[in-house]
């Protein structure tokens, strides 16, 4: 995550003008370098994807009297890889570059700490179940991430796990994910 | 002209059950477009699960109303807290916000309310009158036409494009190779699915498209720090005689601009908004007023983006053509029920056409009703506090992925797609050409296949046969003018507003 913590430095006199679609929030702009770089790796990462995806068809039948499983993978993936290199080129002539918005103060971790909290709480979902996963999940969210008062976020993630859970239960028949490990699941979580 | 069917369609849509579902679609729908976090295709794409137990035309009807309820509640947050729901009413911020600044809010949304109204119902009945023509056409409609359809569909994603033609293209390949994974038509052999058995189906668009755009949204939010404080006074409501007479013009104006583009696959919502704002420029009586707070810069675009938005389902209907992301979410719908929109779903399930269509109108109605008198009710959303509503929808996004299938490889999936769709916002690789491959690509690969089968292998059935033929010519055009006109183009050119606009264009 280097490329974004270069956003941050880049951005850190943010004057917080909030701005129609978040376009031209006022702030100061991206360095042009730094759009270059992440454009530059996004093209490799594209490219990347392109060259494992023909590798990946080509071990499916390419043609039989028609288009094979492989054809149509193997075609998008050299797609990709054309695409990548044209977008390359573009990039270091600086044709097409885009507007970068800049990264917020505090963004970068503000987004690690809910990609890591959100990590976790798909791993555990079946684990121990929803009901208490969701109920810590939205209690970290709440306080860490949000700065929210404890009692209230408490209120919130017992209602959002437990109650979430209960409705839909009882209303759509939907039955979230339970514990597997036998002492949650014997407390009927 | 027969109207038999569109009588018979209200007789369905006039049940107890029907008419909960429609307020219930138009309710979401309203609030989707109120919370600034949820876009129409996340929003769209998240309630489908809701939908699994009920039949397909209830199923349809709802989410139909949620994609119209959308564009209504769009124009609350562009009004009050100069942050547009979504990108379609983004433009009703210039003279919405300043007419609340007035004091002026309740007049704005009262008459954007209208006007949407005005343009939706227009729209309808002209999906009305296109619908039996185009549908007698489905009987001529075989594997050949179809993939010609399809690759009509799919030359769309070029209007789709935001700054960058190779970004688009780049996200379009991707959203076709995601449509690969799964069990091939051909063989029967799992593709990319890495051993997992979930995937054999093929990848949950669903999942992907709620983490694309639901949870990569809340996470370009976080980055970005974006956030508004609200102003949630509303005061009075319906529009003097004046506000009135001065809206009637805009109003017509934008209702037309709105449909016209909406009959055009690929043009967007915002585009409509955006041009119907540009005639009132010209042609409006009070054009000096616009930008200050004047009434005709929010009820010409309102109007423009609901006369889109009813419009767009017109070449779903007939022709099966999904002209924007969120009308490709709900041909997912369709898809899930079973149902193939199309000149095809006139023959085979009448029915189920025709109550959807009734249900248009039904439900324009409650959205009326919904944003005229029951306007206190949104504001009251608007109260909430960011950090609480990033956590409500975080959890309306792990709940709803997971309730697709009952599983938390869904869920996963999500998640995954979600930092791509932070990526993706990152680099400016637009979103809306991935949802149109991903959806059409299947039947693509399919309606081939059959094709060649028919034709023993021979590719020349597809410009042998006249409509066919015809489609693919079209698609060629549509790919090709937009390229040359790029490789032409003159580089000193700043972007125009419009295809700025078109980058994170939802509708």
């Amino acid at each position: 995550m280097r490329t974004l913590a270069d956003d941050d430095e880049i951005s850190a006199r943010d004057d917080g003008n909030g701005s129609v679609g978040g376009a031209g929030t006022g702030r100061r702009p991206v360095a042009d370098r730094l759009i270059r770089r992440h454009q530059f790796a996004g093209a490799v990462a594209v490219a990347a994807l392109g060259v494992a995806t023909v590798i990946g068809a080509l071990d499916l039948g390419y043609w039989q009297q028609g288009p094979g499983p492989g054809f149509f993978p193997l075609w998008a993936g050299v797609l990709l890889v054309l695409l990548a290199v044209i977008w390359a080129g573009q990039v270091a002539r600086g044709v097409a570059l885009p507007d970068e918005t800049p990264v917020g103060e505090g963004g970068v971790r503000r987004v690690m700490l809910v990609v890591v909290a959100l990590a976790a709480l798909v791993a555990s979902l079946d684990l121990v179940g929803y009901q208490l996963s969701m109920s810590v999940f939205v209690f970290y969210t709440l306080v860490v991430v949000g700065r929210r008062r404890w009692l209230e976020s408490l209120v919130v993630a017992a209602v959002a796990g437990f109650g979430v859970y209960t409705l839909f239960a009882s209303v759509l028949q939907v039955f979230l994910p339970t514990a597997s490990v036998g002492v949650l699941a014997g407390l009927g979580l | 002209m027969d109207l038999s069917h569109l009588i018979g369609g209200f007789g369905d849509v006039l049940t107890l059950q029907n008419l909960l579902l429609v307020f219930a679609g138009c309710f979401l729908g309203t609030l989707i477009g109120v919370l600034p976090g949820v876009g129409p295709v996340a929003g769209t794409a998240i309630l489908i699960p809701l939908t699994m137990g009920l039949d397909p035309a209830g199923a349809i009807i709802m989410l139909a109303a949620i994609f119209y309820g959308s564009q209504y509640g769009g124009t609350i947050t562009s009004v009050l807290i100069n942050t547009p729901g979504e990108a379609a009413s983004a433009i009703t911020c210039i003279d919405g916000y300043e007419m609340t600044k007035q004091g002026r809010s309740g007049i704005a949304l009262g008459i954007a309310a209208i006007g949407s109204f005005v343009g939706g119902m227009l729209a309808t009945v002209g999906l009305v009158v296109a619908a039996a023509p185009l549908a007698s056409l489905g009987l001529e409609v075989g594997p050949p036409e179809f993939f010609a359809l399809m690759v009509l569909g799919m030359s769309l994603l070029v209007g789709l494009a935001g700054r960058s033609m190779v970004r688009a293209l780049i996200s379009g390949a991707i959203g076709l190779l995601l449509a690969m994974v799964g069990i091939d038509p051909v063989e029967g052999r799992p593709r990319f699915a890495f051993g997992v058995v979930h995937f054999f189906d093929g990848i949950e668009f669903v999942a992907v498209l709620v983490g694309l755009f639901g949870l990569g949204e809340i996470l370009a939010n976080l980055l970005e720090s974006r956030s508004a404080s609200p102003t949630t006074k509303v005061g009075r409501l319906l529009p003097t005689k004046r506000d009135l007479q001065d809206s009637r013009g805009p109003i017509a104006r934008g209702s037309l601009v709105g449909f016209l583009l909406g009959l055009i696959p690929g043009m967007t919502g915002s585009v409509s908004s955006l041009l119907a704002y540009g005639a009132e420029r010209r042609f409006a009586r009070n054009r000096d007023r616009l930008g200050k707070g004047a009434i005709e810069g929010v009820a010409s675009p309102e109007s423009a983006n609901n006369a889109h938005a009813n419009a767009a389902l017109i070449p779903l209907f007939t022709l099966g053509i999904p002209g924007s992301p969120t009308v490709a979410v709900l041909m997912g719908a369709f898809l899930m029920n079973g149902l193939t929109p199309g000149p095809t779903m006139f023959q085979s399930d009448p029915d189920i056409a025709w109550a959807v269509i009734a249900s248009l109108f039904v439900g324009n109605v409650v959205c009326l009703v919904l944003n005229l008198p029951l306007i206190r009710i949104w504001t009251m959303f608007l109260k909430i506090p960011t950090s609480l509503l990033t956590v409500i929808i975080l959890v309306f996004l792990v709940v709803g992925s997971y309730s697709i299938n009952n599983s938390t490889i869904d869920v996963m999936v999500m998640f995954a797609f979600g930092i791509v769709g932070l990526f993706f916002r990152r680099l400016d690789i637009p979103l809306a050409p991935l949802v149109l491959t991903l959806i059409l690509g299947p039947f693509m690969e399919e309606s081939l296949r059959q094709s060649l089968e028919l034709s023993l292998g021979e590719f020349s059935i597809f410009f042998t046969r006249p409509i066919s033929l015809t489609l693919l010519v079209l698609a060629a055009v549509i790919f090709l003018v937009p390229l040359v006109r790029y490789l032409l183009r003159d580089k000193s050119q700043p972007t125009s507003a419009m295809s700025r606009m078109r980058e994170d264009v939802e509708v």
